[in-house]
């Protein structure tokens, strides 16, 4: 068990970067992304001197990121449905003709913003905040199995996309 | 296994994530197969790729929002003490300024008693000491000194 009083304040100094970064990456607006993170944080004060396992702190952290996350995902586009399992792995909302102009590193984390958000946080989290699956299976509530799917689409989907990107900028 | 969960077996072994039996099968395949190594390479440059990404820092404002929100949400001290009952062997609470009350009502009632005893037994030019020891209260001792005509508590 943890303590809630000083142990708060050094769990948010060690993950407000970390949750912030997790939330713009996912919300793609600086502002989205620190109200969430500002709930996180205010939920996680609220129950840390419950959590029982301190192992799976970060786990859990991530864990309440992602419902504050998603909870503002689902008021910007209330019509989407996010756990939805399909085949259709991107997120057709996002001018694809803004790509072009942009520089690699650029287009990469262009191609995440426009990835579905259920396979653009399996990447975040793993390739980001470099949590196993274990943590992301508890994180997000799939199975790890799930997880090793859903994180083979996502890439393979990433190189498609950056692919047919890279191939129609050197084309122009 | 087809080349296609081959390919699922690459995004686990570069996450770290095959059992060393599951890998050996996978090196194996990756020796003759030239598209799944194409995968590893590209699976690899994907994640150099998206690491070259520098995390955005939080802002400034977030620390003076989240630790405002948490001081406001912080517990207060605790308004209830605990007094054991020796009587029926078990504790109860009662909030602070009732206890302070309830203490504050005992000693000045002891005083004023033992004020009251002490002038009905005095003698006019001898002086004396009460002493009077509070048990509800064990660590307050309450002397009335007699004197002519005062009282006084210590």
């Amino acid at each position: 068990m943890i303590d809630g009083g000083q142990s708060f304040v050094h769990v948010y100094h060690r993950y407000k970067h970390r949750v912030y970064a997790y939330c713009y990456r996912l919300l793609r607006h600086p502002q989205n992304a620190e109200d969430a993170a500002q709930e996180t944080f205010v939920k996680i004060h609220r129950s840390l001197d419950q959590l029982e396992n301190a192992a799976s702190l970060q786990a859990w952290i991530f864990s309440i990121a992602r419902n504050e996350a998603f909870t503002i995902l689902r008021r910007l586009r209330p019509t989407e449905e996010l756990e939805a399992e399909t085949e259709n792995v991107w997120d057709e909302d996002n001018p694809l003709e803004k790509v072009v102009q942009r520089e690699r590193a650029g287009i990469v984390q262009h191609c995440l913003g426009l990835l579905k958000p259920t396979y653009r946080e399996l990447l975040i989290l793993k390739e980001y905040e470099q949590l196993s699956y274990a943590e992301i299976s508890q994180a997000t509530g799939a199975s790890e199995s799930a997880v090793k799917s859903g994180l083979f689409k996502a890439r393979r989907a990433m190189r498609k996309k950056l692919e047919s990107i890279l191939k129609e900028r050197n084309e122009i | 296994m087809n080349c296609d969960e081959y390919q699922e077996q690459v995004s686990a072994l570069i996450d770290n994530e095959l059992a060393d039996r599951e890998s050996e099968l996978l090196f194996t395949h990756l020796s003759e197969c030239a598209v799944c190594r194409a995968t590893l390479r590209s699976e690899l440059e994907l994640r150099a790729n998206l690491r070259e990404d520098i995390p955005p820092l939080a802002p400034k404002e977030l620390d003076m929002r989240v630790l405002s929100a948490a001081k406001k949400s912080r517990p207060s001290e605790p308004d209830r003490i605990a007094i054991p009952a020796m009587i029926w062997q078990r504790r109860f609470s009662m909030r602070v300024p009732v206890v302070a009350a309830a203490a504050f009502l005992l000693i000045f009632g002891s005083v004023l008693l033992s004020a009251i005893w002490a002038e009905s037994n005095q003698t006019a030019d001898v002086r004396r000491v009460q002493t009077v020891f509070l048990t509800a209260v064990p660590a307050v001792e309450v002397r009335a000194y007699t004197m002519q005509p005062m009282t006084t508590t210590q």
